[in-house]
Parts: C-alpha cells; sequence; structure tokens
C-alpha cells in the first residue's frame, strides 16, 4: 500500500503512548492537594487499625490515671474514669472508617447498577425508577435513619448502621450514573455491541459500568465522606454504635460537655472525623480532575 | 407560569404519598411501642395491653393503619400517640413554627454569604481570596454539623463569662421570661436566641454551596456570550449582574432545594446542642418510644417541606431561565 511510506515513525512522536489509566494516574499524582490528603488518609488508617497493635493500652483498659491532660504517657489524655483516650480514638477511628467504607460499598453498588439500569432502558422503566429515587430523596436521611436504628434493628451492630446509611444513600450515586450512561448509551461501541448479539446484563456490566468508572469512583469517594459524618451524626443522637464499643462520633457525644473543662476528649475524636472527612473530599476532588478528559494543563 | 407551577405540584404528590407510606411502614414495622409496657416489672395486666393495641390501632394491619392514620391527618386529625395525652398535630405545628424559622433564616445566611464569595473568588480567581475561602469551605464541608454547633456554643459561653453579662444565648429557643416580654422584647428574644444555631446550621451549607456558585460563575465567564456582551460595550458591572450572575444562580438553585432535607436533618442535630425543644426534640421523643403517627407526622411534614422547596426552585428556574418560561 503507498501509505506505508506516509505512515510516521516512531521518532516522530515526541509525546509518549500512555494507556487511560496512566493518563488518569498522571494527573491525579500533579495535584498536591489530593497526593498530600492520599498519604494522611493513609496515616490515618494507619494509626486506627496498625496503632492498636503497637499501643500500650486498648480502648477497653482501665488505667490509673484519671482525667489527665495530654502527655507522654498518654499523648490524648484520659478520661475519667481512666480510658486512655489516643487507644479509644484509635478503636472509634476503626468503627468509623469500617462504617463509612461499607456506606460507600454498598451504596456505591447499588446506586450504580439503579443508575445504569433505568438510563440503559429509558422509557416507563426509567421514570418509575427515578421518580422511586424522588420518593427516597423526600425523606431527611439522618430522621430516616435515627427512627430505624433507634429501635435497635439489627441488634445496633455496626452493619447495622452501614446498611441502613448505605440504603438512603444510594439514590445520590444513581442520579450520577443515569446522567453519564444517558450520554455512553447514545455513542457507537454500544450499538457496536449490540449488532454483535450483546444483551442488556452484558452491555451494563461489560460496557456500561465499565466506561462510567470515572464518575462512579469519584461519587463514591465522596459518599465515604458522607459515611463518615452519617455515621457520627447518628451515633451523636445515641442511635449510632453503642457502648461498650465506640465511634468517633459516639466519642465526640459523650465527651460534649467535656468540651470547657476537659477539652482533649472533645477535641481529639472530633479533629479525627474532620481529618478523614477532609482528605477524602480532597482526594474526590484530584480523581474528579484526573478523570476529566477536558483537563488539558497535564499534557505537556 | 402558573400550569407550569400546577404541573410540577401534580407530579409531586404522587412521590410525597409512597414516601409517606415507605416512613410510615417502616417505623411502625421496626419496632414495637408496647414494649415497655409489656416488660415492664411487675408486668402489665393483659386487658391493658389490650386497650393500648387497640387505642393504637396495632391490631390492624399495616396498609390499614396507615389509611386510617392519612385520612385522619387530611382532616387534622394527627391520631393517637404511644403517650396518651400527647396532641401530635399541636406539637408538630408548634415544633415546625420554631425549627423553620432557624432553617429559613440559615438558609438565607447561607445563600447570601455562598453567592457573594462564590462571585469574588470566580472573578478574581487564584487570588488569595480566592485560595483562603476555598480553603475554609473544604474544612466546613468536612466538619459534623454537631461538632461546630458544640464549639460555637462553648465559645460563646466563654465569651459571657469573661464579660459577664450574657451576650449570646446558648440555651433554648426564647428566654425563660419569654411571655412576660413586650412584642419588641420578643422579637430580641428570638433574634438573639437565633444567633448561634443560625451559624452553625449555615456553615455546613455555605461552604458547599460556594463551591457550586464559584463553579457555575467560571462557566459562564468563559463563555461566547459574555464575550460578546463585552463587545458590545457593555460595563462590566452590568454583564456580571445580568449577564453571568443571572445564569450562574440556576445551578445553585437545583443544589439548594436537594439539600432541603440534609438541611432539616442538621436542624435536628443543631437543636439537639442547643437546648431547643423544636422538630429536633420531637422527633427524637417519637423515635425513642416508636410512636408512628407521631414520626410519620413528621416525616410527612419533612416531604411536605422538601417538596415545596422544590416547586419554589421549578419556579425560580422559569424567572432565571426566559427559554423554559416559554416552554
Amino acid at each position: 500500500m503507498s501509505d506505508t511510506a506516509a505512515r510516521p515513525t516512531a521518532e516522530t512522536f515526541t509525546v509518549r503512548e500512555r494507556t487511560q489509566s496512566q493518563l488518569v494516574l498522571r494527573r491525579f499524582l500533579r495535584h498536591r492537594a489530593a497526593v498530600t490528603s492520599l498519604v494522611l488518609f493513609v496515616v490515618v488508617a494507619l494509626f486506627a487499625y496498625v496503632g492498636p497493635l503497637l499501643w500500650k493500652y486498648s480502648y477497653t483498659d482501665i488505667t490509673d490515671d484519671l482525667s489527665q491532660p495530654p502527655s507522654l504517657g498518654h499523648p490524648f489524655g484520659t478520661d475519667l474514669i481512666g480510658h486512655d483516650t489516643m487507644a479509644q480514638v484509635m478503636r472509634g477511628t476503626q468503627q468509623s472508617l469500617k462504617i463509612a467504607l461499607a456506606i460507600a460499598l454498598i451504596g456505591t453498588v447499588l446506586g450504580a447498577l439503579w443508575g445504569a439500569i433505568a438510563g440503559l432502558y429509558r422509557g416507563k422503566l426509567d421514570f418509575l425508577m427515578m421518580r422511586i429515587v424522588d420518593v427516597v430523596l423526600t425523606l431527611p436521611t439522618i430522621a430516616v435513619a435515627a427512627a430505624v436504628a433507634a429501635q435497635g434493628v439489627g441488634g445496633s451492630q455496626w452493619w447495622s448502621i452501614a446498611v441502613i446509611l448505605g440504603a438512603l444513600t444510594w439514590p445520590y450515586v444513581s442520579r450520577v450514573v443515569r446522567g453519564v450512561v444517558l450520554s455512553l448509551r447514545e455513542q457507537e461501541f454500544i450499538e457496536a455491541a449490540r449488532a454483535l448479539g450483546a444483551g442488556n446484563a452484558r452491555i451494563i456490566l461489560r460496557h456500561l459500568l465499565p466506561n462510567a468508572l470515572g464518575a462512579i469512583i469519584v461519587v463514591a469517594t465522596l459518599t465515604i465522606a458522607t459515611g463518615i459524618l452519617g455515621e457520627a451524626a447518628l451515633s451523636f443522637l445515641g442511635v449510632g454504635v453503642q457502648a461498650p464499643d465506640t465511634s468517633l462520633g459516639l466519642l465526640v457525644s459523650i465527651n460534649r460537655d467535656a468540651v470547657n473543662t476537659r477539652p482533649w476528649l472533645f477535641y481529639f475524636p472530633g479533629l479525627l472525623i474532620i481529618l478523614i472527612a477532609l482528605t477524602i473530599n480532597f482526594v474526590g476532588d484530584g480523581l474528579r480532575d484526573a478523570f476529566d478528559p477536558k483537563q488539558t494543563r497535564v499534557r505537556q | 407560569m402558573f400550569a407550569y407551577v400546577v404541573r410540577r405540584l401534580a407530579a409531586a404528590i404522587p412521590v410525597l404519598l409512597v414516601a409517606s407510606f415507605l416512613a410510615y411502614a417502616l417505623v411502625a414495622l421496626s419496632g414495637d411501642p408496647l414494649e415497655p409496657l409489656k416488660l415492664r416489672n411487675p408486668p402489665a395486666p393483659p386487658r391493658t395491653i389490650e386497650l393500648e393495641t387497640q387505642r393504637l390501632g396495632l391490631d390492624h394491619n399495616i396498609f390499614v393503619r396507615y389509611w386510617d392514620w392519612l385520612w385522619g391527618v387530611l382532616h387534622g386529625d394527627f391520631g393517637q400517640s404511644v403517650q396518651s395525652n400527647y396532641n401530635i398535630g399541636a406539637n408538630l405545628g408548634r415544633s415546625a413554627t420554631v425549627t423553620l424559622r432557624l432553617v429559613l433564616v440559615a438558609m438565607l445566611l447561607a445563600l447570601v454569604l455562598a453567592i457573594l464569595t462564590g462571585v469574588l473568588s470566580a472573578v478574581r480567581q487564584y487570588s488569595r481570596f480566592d485560595y483562603a475561602t476555598t480553603f475554609a469551605g473544604f474544612v466546613f464541608l468536612a466538619m459534623p454539623s454537631f461538632w461546630i454547633a458544640i464549639v460555637l456554643k462553648d465559645l460563646a459561653v466563654r465569651y459571657n463569662r469573661a464579660s459577664g453579662t450574657t451576650v449570646f444565648y446558648t440555651i433554648g429557643e426564647t428566654s425563660q421570661n419569654y411571655e412576660s416580654l413586650s412584642a419588641a422584647g420578643k422579637f430580641a428574644d428570638v433574634a438573639g436566641h437565633l444567633v448561634l444555631p443560625t451559624i452553625a446550621l449555615a456553615l455546613i451549607s455555605y461552604a458547599a454551596w460556594s463551591r457550586y456558585q464559584r463553579a457555575a460563575m467560571l462557566e459562564v465567564l468563559n463563555s461566547d456570550y459574555v464575550r460578546l456582551a463585552r463587545a458590545k460595550g457593555l460595563t462590566w458591572r452590568k454583564v456580571l449582574v445580568k449577564h453571568v450572575l443571572r445564569t450562574a444562580l440556576i445551578p445553585l438553585v437545583t443544589v439548594t432545594a436537594l439539600d432541603i432535607a440534609a438541611i432539616l436533618g442538621g436542624a435536628v442535630i443543631t437543636e439537639t446542642v442547643f437546648n431547643w425543644n423544636g422538630l429536633g426534640r420531637m422527633l427524637l421523643n417519637g423515635v425513642a418510644r416508636a410512636d408512628t403517627n407521631a414520626v410519620a407526622a413528621w416525616l410527612l411534614l419533612a416531604g411536605l417541606v422538601v417538596i415545596a422547596f422544590n416547586v419554589i426552585a421549578d419556579s425560580l428556574y422559569a424567572v432565571l431561565d426566559p427559554r423554559i418560561r416559554h416552554e
């Protein structure tokens, strides 16, 4: 063929060939706030999961030091009956992170499937499914979750809180995913898959969801942050995690009257909640920029 | 315009009905209000339990119970509470006036602040002001509402103690002597008690909304028709207010309406911190007693408020965007 000669050789390209995921990773790594936040988040996770293995006190230990302000022996101080606050905060962070991740997982899987099905089928099914989303969005999450959780459904286990909040979170995810799917379904590769005889299930699982992955990952990240705050709010109202176990929200709640006299009991768990939500939001922001193909400033 | 609003309202009614049934069924099926009576020591006589079951209608199935309740509500009767002397309708009305003034003032404050900072940080993109408000926005967004409320309350208590006078009110929605105050005194008392809860509730919404406003402003500022408006020789101020801001308000209207349910939830928490006797206490009391009729009435009111705000938002679209008006 005559165009063989015109085909550019490897040397004429000054830009190296990169896969989609390499590009996303490069863009993410250039987002300084997001990378710093990711490192901080990993440090918090290590603090919560590895910390208790190394730290001399367990969250159930009762020491002889009562109401001590922060010191070398107790970096976060102790409470009225002698619990080491750092051990409690470690355990609280563990439980809060676990619940938030479970909320994000449940909300994202349910919401992504719901949104993809509604967006692909369109028509009456879409209308019905999105009205169901409206119904859930009409009710204040915290109020419904409190009403269900207060009755001790599921024995007030950590997963029952995660299931309740996850079941109220998916509508937000489904709206985002449906929006993406509505534009994807009109593209040629979906038509091609159909022509090859792919069924709806295959199109959703193999073509639509992988292509909507960027949007799904971003919204999932932000769901972790709202999950942390949701768990904290429920525990604050007394219907979330129950003693003797603990969570960051519960720690802030039981120490709210100590804010003036023994501030370390109130501020350390609260700052951990803020740190987790803040870093996750920054990571989500970085991912959003990284997945956005309109982002051109990094292609140098 | 009128027909448009009516159409929106009609579409909202089935959603509200399904939501209220869902709420009713969830509360009714998740707990037994007679449990304290049954577990009492010495046990309550079977006759008492039977009478309570009949009074609360627990001997009917969930559909009959919901229908009876809904029929009653439509006729102004909110049904029997688990507490026999508790009037659900009267309490809902009183609590709603207390809480909705907090919600409305907080929303107004959050909107004004969000639009101001959103516009300024978009016009001066990458300035020091932009960076500072962006960072502050992220921090507020990460704060649990009860945490901000407790910190504000603590600061106010410290200030009051240091100054020796009550500058900030930190407890309740009105003072003890509210009834004996003059009309002007009542107004000042209510306003004084509103200050701290309003700030606590507004900060969270402000954080998210100012981000949306900034993003919307940037998108419009870079559009061709704004360049054209400038090229025509319009003043910068006129372009900003009439062409940019007007269009850039549309996304904010959407988010505000979407956030209403979350703000009501936030108000429950803020009220708890400041010991208000409003919708927050009503909900938590009802929830603790598995009081289906009371909690369902609460959630129905919340749903009504959410839908009312969505209809207002839909009408605002029509005001802001002429294409919708002429549809």
